[in-house]
Order: C-alpha cells, then structure tokens, then sequence
C-alpha cells in the first residue's frame, strides 16, 4: 500500500472525503514520518502526537455521519511558530515570550473551519530575522536534502517538514523572502501573496507594511487549497483587503496559450550560476511548450528595491522590538538584534520616503513591466546552496550570505505576489526553483501557471529518501 | 536642503544615538556594521531618486494594488 505520507494534500484530502482512508492513518504515516526525520533535520519545535490522533478521530467521526467540515477536512498540517493559537505560548524561534497567546490568528481559525489538523509547531529564524535556517535558541532547522545545507528561512521548518512529507502542506510568512527562499532550497512551493491577500492577524509581525502569510506544499494545486481556506478580508487585520477570493483550484487546469511570460536580460537576474541558469531555461521552454508567450523584457532598475524595502522593514522591526531590545538584550543572538537595532538609526524622514516610493515604483513596474506581459520568470536563489556552516553569524565566510533575498525583497516591497515552484535539481543534487511574479492579486494566474508546469514536469513528485 | 541629506549616519554617530537616544551600548565594531548597512540602504534609496511631492505614504501603493478586479487564471 501507499505509504499515505507520500500523497498529496490534495489527494490527501480527497481521499478523506471519499473514506477511502482515514484522516488518523494519514496522521498516523505523517507522525511516523516525523519521527523519522526530526533528528536529521529539526523542523519540528514541539510535535503534538496525542492531540493530532485525538482531531483525526474526531475529524473520521465527522466524516462517517457526513458532517466533513471543509475542504481540508482531516488533513495534518503544520505550521511555522508565529501564529497565535489561544492558551498556547508560540515562541517566534525565540526564548523570550513568555505568555501563552490570548487568541487565534486568523489564518489558523480559517484552516480549522475547513477541517485541518495541526501536528505541532514548525521551526523558524528567531524572530522571522533570517534567510538560513539557523536558531541559536532551539537548533538550526537543517535542509532534508542535504543536512548541512540551509533549509532557507525564515519558514526554515515549515519547507523541511513539507518536503521530508512529515505534513502535507505549512503556513509560512513572507516579509522579503521567508517563504519562497525555504521552498527554493528545500524543493517545495511557496507562495508569497498580495500584500491583502491574506490576513496578518495573531501572527507575530516583522515589519507591518510587508508582511505577508503564506503557503509551502508540495504541488501548486496544494497550494491553492491552502491559500483558499485563509485568502479574504478580516476585521482583524485592516490591511487585509475586501477583495473576491477566486476558486483557486478550479482554475488550475485552464490553458495557459498566449499568456506572456517576461524574461529579464537584466543582468541583475542573469548573473547567476550556471547550474540554475540551466534550470530555468528548461523551465522557461516547458511554459513555451504549455503555450506561453515568452517576451525577453527589460525591467525596470531593481536594485532600489531592497534598499527600500530594508528601510522600511528595519525602522518597524526596531519598533516593534524596542521594549525587549531594551530590557533583554543578551536573549537575542548578536546577529538578530544587530539587524533590529539598526533600525533605531535610520532617520524617519528615510523611512517615510520609503514608504512614498513604494506606490512611484509599483507604478513604474505595471506601467513599464507588467503592461507587456502578465507573468515574470526570474529566480528565487542564484548561487549553489550554501552550507549552514558558511551562513553561520560567526562562520567563515558570512559574504555567502549576501546573495540572499536579491530576487525576493523586491517584489516584496512592491507587494506583488510571487510562487516560488521546483524546477529541478542542480550537479550536487539539491533543488531550485523559479520564481514567476503577477499582478496584484493575481495569485490564481500564478497557481495555474505553477499546476500546469508541475503536471508536465514532476520535479516535485521527487523526495528526500528516508533517513537509515 | 541639499537632496542627499540626511545620509547614513556615520559609525560615530550610530553608537552615539544608541547610547543617547535608546540607552544601548554599542562596540565600535558594530557601530562600524551596522553604518555600513546603513551606506548600503542610502546608496539604493538614492538611486530611487526623489519622490513627486504630492505622493502620500503608502496610499499610491494601495490604490494600485486594488485598481484592478480579482484577477481570475487568464485575466490580461
């Protein structure tokens, strides 16, 4: 028989449904899986077994009267430890908070209206502050292709754990990368949202004005039901936006014929290495053969971007942490706390014209960019995955970390969202993956551009082996 | 006003408004850093060029993201 961690979330669900099996044996192969895999990769913080089982009988009583509870009725998920859950302490990859939280984030509440198991708590960049992986306070979270690689961070537990297929799909955020870096590295899709798309509320922030959830799973179609369950407006959060969510999944299958696909020949996006290189070219000739219209384009100057962005998001980060950097400054690692306090010493007057720009560049970008096409292929990552040890705060060449974020902070700040999708492996064996970005709230073009592609392809039907 | 003021804090200035301002005491190493970083974030807000004086924080950017309609799989 399957092993029922390998199937999909979709499948997964499906199958459910159907009573084909039961939600407590698709828990039951996921917790195996954990077992498994924590001690090679540490994705997990905290594994809750007997609570999961209990909500897996709970969900198969549900579904044998016929009172299934939504579209993803009895499947585990897991999630980074950020999110708010009622009487329970979430740590934020950090040893400081020391209260349980008061409430639910909205995103959990909606993944339990449609019927989702939690299995525990996922591993993270203290504070959502890195791209590596690395925890001084609960262990580095370490890659499940290679375990001395970066999983990618900061949703460095919540790509480990999806790919090892210990759960069938995590909730990540996304502030300049942290969702779609870990499904880079990790083999895994990651999807960054429109800044509205999805509501913040009851997950720890970064930085406010960019903050974004999002989803990591194995397959775009997982990723639709996902965002599906949490997309939508929220009182909560006034910056999640009153705007239709569309079905997700019922658009996974359209044609993708004539949509315009631009390719940069910026050499910002191009000067990577060649092993990715080639990897996206191939990737780049599947949407051809799907029908897509590949435009070779010239972008606007990207650069700013980050800068822009940084100076946004270090200011809120300094905000939001100023009584802690205070009082407890030594329970933040150096590295951490050096990021947040630089936002103490740039001046308001920067961080407002940040914050002006960001509507200036996000016109110059529809009106010069996204007029010629509806999609852009770029990468998410362009350097051989680097070694935890060459990431490390205090390692020998923290320079490797430099490339991190060039491709995603700048369409963070411009709020668009953007997939990150599996595109192959690389000579030493681990993945990569593009990035297409849309327009805003065009996560559906996204979706089925990134379904079609993985049913042609198949890079993500591959996994880790299992640890011996 | 000159149109590259106020640039990045020096490294003295850094550890200066983090004793002053905030009450933090910072090495010269990571004053040193953290001013650098600071270089770097300046270098690419410059490169932005000034924004129209009549553009408000953050309400473009809004109104761009929600001119158009929920964008179905095939919408242009």
């Amino acid at each position: 028989m399957t092993d029922l961690a390998e199937l999909t979330l979709a499948a997964t669900a499906d199958g459910i449904r159907a009573r084909k099996f039961s939600s407590w044996e698709v828990t039951q192969a996921c917790l195996a899986r954990i077992s498994a895999w924590q001690k090679h990769t540490n994705a997990f913080l905290a594994v809750d077994h007997g609570g999961a089982l209990k909500a897996a009988a709970r969900a198969d009583a549900l579904n044998v009267r016929g009172a299934a509870s939504g579209v993803l009725h009895g499947v585990p998920l897991a999630h980074k430890d950020i999110f708010g859950r009622a009487n329970t302490l979430v740590s934020i990859g950090s040893k400081i908070p020391d209260k349980p939280s008061t409430e639910t984030a909205t995103v959990l509440a909606r993944l339990d209206a449609a019927g989702a198991i939690e299995l525990g708590a996922l591993n993270m960049d203290e504070f959502a502050g890195g791209f590596s992986g690395h925890n001084a306070h609960f262990g580095d979270c370490r890659n499940p292709w290679k375990p001395d690689r970066v999983p990618g961070g900061s949703s460095s537990g919540s790509a480990a754990a999806v790919a090892a297929r210990m759960v069938m799909g995590a909730l990540g955020t996304d502030t300049g990368g942290s969702v779609r870096m870990p499904a880079h590295f990790c083999g895994v899709v990651g999807l960054r949202p429109t800044y509205g798309r999805v509501s913040r509320h009851g997950a720890f922030p970064r930085a406010w004005s960019l903050d974004t959830v999002g989803p990591l799973a194995r397959t775009a179609e997982d990723a639709a039901l996902l965002l599906q369950a949490i997309a939508g407006e929220d009182p909560l959060d006034s910056a999640a936006e009153n705007v239709a969510v569309v079905d997700y999944r019922s658009g996974l299958t359209q044609p993708i014929a004539g949509i315009r696909v631009g390719v940069p020949k910026d050499v910002y996006f191009t000067s990577i290495d060649a092993g990715i290189a080639s990897l996206l070219e191939a990737s780049r000739a599947v949407l051809a053969k799907l029908g897509a219209v590949l435009v070779e384009i010239e972008l606007p100057d990207p650069e700013p971007l980050t800068a822009l962005g940084l100076t946004v998001a270090r200011p809120e980060a300094a905000s939001l942490h100023f009584d802690w950097i205070a009082a407890r400054p030594g329970d933040y690692s150096p590295s951490i706390r050096e990021a947040i306090e630089s936002g103490f010493y740039i001046p308001a007057t920067r961080y407002i014209d940040a914050l002006r720009q960001r509507g200036v560049m996000l016109k110059r970008w529809l009106d010069t960019a996204f007029d010629k096409v509806e999609l852009l292929h770029l990468p998410v990552f362009g350097s051989p995955t680097p070694t935890l040890a060459e990431c490390a705060p205090t390692g020998p060449s923290p320079a490797t970390a430099v490339g991190f974020g060039r491709f995603t902070w700048p369409f963070a700040f411009l709020g668009l969202p953007s997939i990150a999708v599996p595109v192959g492996f690389q000579q030493d064996g681990m993945p990569a993956a593009m990035q297409l970005v849309g327009r805003p709230f065009a996560e559906a073009m996204l979706l089925n551009a990134a379904h079609l592609y993985q049913r042609e392809t198949g890079w993500h039907q591959k996994a880790p082996p299992l640890p011996k | 006003m000159p149109q590259n003021k106020p640039g990045a804090p020096s490294a003295a200035s850094v550890k200066a408004m983090a004793s002053e301002l905030y009450g933090l005491a910072l090495d010269d190493a990571r004053a040193k850093h953290i001013a650098a970083e600071l270089a770097r974030f300046e270098a690419g807000i410059a490169a932005a060029g000034r924004p129209p004086a009549d553009v408000a924080p953050g309400a473009l950017f809004r109104q761009l993201l929600l001119a158009g309609e929920p964008q179905g799989p095939r919408r242009a």
